[in-house]
């Protein structure tokens, strides 16, 4: 008989609800008898849109009764448009106090709180869980000194804020997360927040920050990126006053979208810090041209092999132009969009472009345009370009739905390119 | 505080004296106490547990009756005072758990559950619990010398239902 069979049932119990529902589940298939003996929940799901009442009492009661041997991988609560008020506070966090102790790996809380509920400081001292989803409008205000989320991979954050009570409360988050891999900001407000400005952290590799609401959105103070091991960056905010500190020194694919910039706005140290990215969206036509009114600063791109940005006719190539000068390995140039011309004056080529010429330099192989519609000044431009292009190998169109008509005739007159391979989607 | 000393005497005959504050760390005892069966001449027998566990269990309560005492003189204590002297307890706890073997801890966890004391149990369960973290089942069977029941057709189930986990 091994050591830990010996046991009375209670005590093996009890050695279970200190383990993560993953190391349970190592007990567990150890043999037949632990077998029987661990129970892993899969997953715990709660929703409710509508008010019923009881109907959360008899859910959390169910969880409240289970024996310490029952491991809960997954947890989900929503109340979405319940009215979630005072007289359910104690209820929700003695259930969640509950989840917590049962190795919870992957816990979401899609709740409409209100202001003064705060989550239970028992969330913040969890080591089991690896991914926690919070939302909406949860305010963090306090976070206990001893916060260590030691498993904690995947932050995913929608409408929180932070309040500065004691110190910076994000900051002494991501710092109580030594894992930490992916954290996601939706319908960021860090405009509300009071905080350090700074986001730091030495192991994320995956940030995503995404506004939502661009209305009535003032400038606001500085901002900075500290994080080092940064891989993957998407953003789209306005832009703050400026970036005192940008290290994004491993960053290898860049999602930004500027749609609204304010003009005192210094946006220097961010571009300088995009240096080493290799994979480079910029998502609103404002993001380009950020890069002909900082073109003094621009660095070079030499990792830069695949850019994509969004561009309709009426939009000047000032930004590219500089783009493609700092980018001498750039081999696919995505336009999410189509070519810039006029349809009032066809034959003209804008003078931002200046005939295409600094194309001639570019060693871009591959040139795809998602929105090709085959106007007449569209096909003189799309001409220039591969006449320009020495290194082009492929031409990918995506013909604009409407204009799937024109596609023989697109074809046909682009035949007089036999050097590019042309391929429709 | 009361500085009464009470004997305890273990399956194998050995006898320990204890501070009756320390003893009380053990609910039975304190129990036995309270109820006066506790004769100051005579020695506490504790059929289920041998004489190096007894001092394994003694040592544990002598130190946390100082820390208990500490925190009655102490109530005034700063936050980081308060935090130094939690420091300095989990890493007496952390030192004494690995001064002992897997065997010893099993053993000194029956005797915990036997005297009843709580802090004890969790202290040592908790330990248990950590020598399972980030292992394989494979490892736990190694480590508690499980005898693998399952087939191999049985375990290929597993592996493929609990892919999440185990990669």
């Amino acid at each position: 008989m091994d050591i830990i069979s010996n046991l009375p049932k209670d005590l093996i119990y009890h050695i279970i609800s200190f383990l993560s529902t993953k190391q349970a589940l190592c007990l567990k298939y150890a043999s037949k008898k632990f077998e029987s003996l661990v129970t892993i929940i899969p997953n715990l799901d709660f929703e409710s849109s509508s008010e019923i009442r009881g109907c959360l009492l008899y859910f959390v009661c169910g969880i409240l009764a289970r024996p310490a041997n029952h491991r809960l991988r997954r947890f989900s609560l929503k109340l979405r448009f319940i009215n979630f008020d005072s007289s359910r506070y104690k209820l929700v966090n003695e259930c969640l106090i509950n989840v917590l102790n049962r190795g919870v790996l992957d816990l979401e809380l899609d709740i409409n709180v209100k202001e003064d509920y705060s989550l239970p400081s028992e969330i913040f001292t969890c080591k089991s869980v690896v991914k926690l989803k919070l939302g909406l409008g949860f305010v963090i205000d306090l976070v206990p000194k001893n916060a260590l989320l030691p498993s904690l991979k995947s932050l995913i954050l929608d409408s929180v804020r932070f309040v500065n009570l004691d110190g910076c409360a994000f900051q002494k988050i991501l710092s109580a997360c030594p894992v930490l891999e992916e954290l996601v900001i939706d319908r960021l407000n860090w405009e509300k927040w009071n905080w350090s400005r700074v986001v730091s952290s030495l192991t994320l590799e995956r940030f995503t920050a995404r506004r939502q609401q661009w209305d009535n959105v003032h400038i606001y103070g500085n901002l900075s990126f500290d994080t080092p091991s940064l891989e993957y960056l998407e953003y789209a905010d306005v832009t703050p006053f400026e970036y005192p500190v940008v290290n994004l020194n491993s960053l290898v694919e860049a999602k930004l979208s500027f749609p609204v910039v304010n003009v005192i706005s210094d946006l220097t140290n961010l571009i300088k810090g995009f240096k080493n990215v290799q994979i480079l969206r910029l998502d609103s036509i404002n993001t380009l041209k950020l890069f002909h009114v900082f073109r003094e600063v621009v660095p070079m791109f030499v990792n830069l092999s695949n850019l994509s940005f969004l561009a309709g006719p009426e939009d000047c190539w000032l930004g590219l132009k500089v783009l493609l000068k700092k980018s001498p390995n750039l081999k696919t140039l995505i336009i999410m969009g189509t070519l810039h011309y006029n349809d009032d004056d066809v034959e003209t080529v804008c003078h931002c472009l200046v005939g295409y010429s600094f194309l001639l330099t570019c060693h871009i192989e591959v040139l795809k345009i998602t929105e090709f519609k085959g106007d007449i000044g569209e096909m003189v431009q799309i001409k220039h370009v591969l006449e320009k292009l020495p290194s082009l190998e492929l031409l990918e169109l995506h013909v604009h739905p409407t204009r799937l008509d024109r596609k023989q005739q697109i074809m046909d007159d682009l035949l007089m390119f036999p050097r590019v391979k042309v391929k429709f989607s | 505080m009361s500085s009464n000393m009470i004997m305890l005497k273990s399956s194998d005959g050995a006898s320990f004296e204890i501070e009756e504050a320390a003893a009380r760390k053990s609910k039975i005892i304190a129990n036995m106490i309270e109820v006066e069966c506790v004769d100051e001449d005579k020695a506490i027998p504790l059929q289920n547990v041998t004489g190096n566990i007894l001092a394994l269990v003694i040592e544990y309560c002598n130190k946390h009756i100082v820390d208990d005492d500490d925190d009655v003189a102490t109530e005034e204590a700063s936050e980081e005072e308060e935090e130094a002297k939690k420091k300095k307890v989990d890493d007496w706890e952390a030192e004494f758990m690995n001064s002992m073997s897997l065997e010893t801890m099993f053993e000194l966890l029956l005797a915990a559950n036997y005297l009843n004391i709580k802090s004890l149990i969790d202290l040592v369960c908790q330990t248990i619990a950590n020598n399972i973290k980030d292992k394989t089942p494979e490892e736990v069977r190694k480590i508690f010398s499980i005898e693998n029941d399952f087939t191999p057709e049985e375990e290929e189930e597993i592996r493929k239902e609990n892919a999440w986990a185990f990669g």
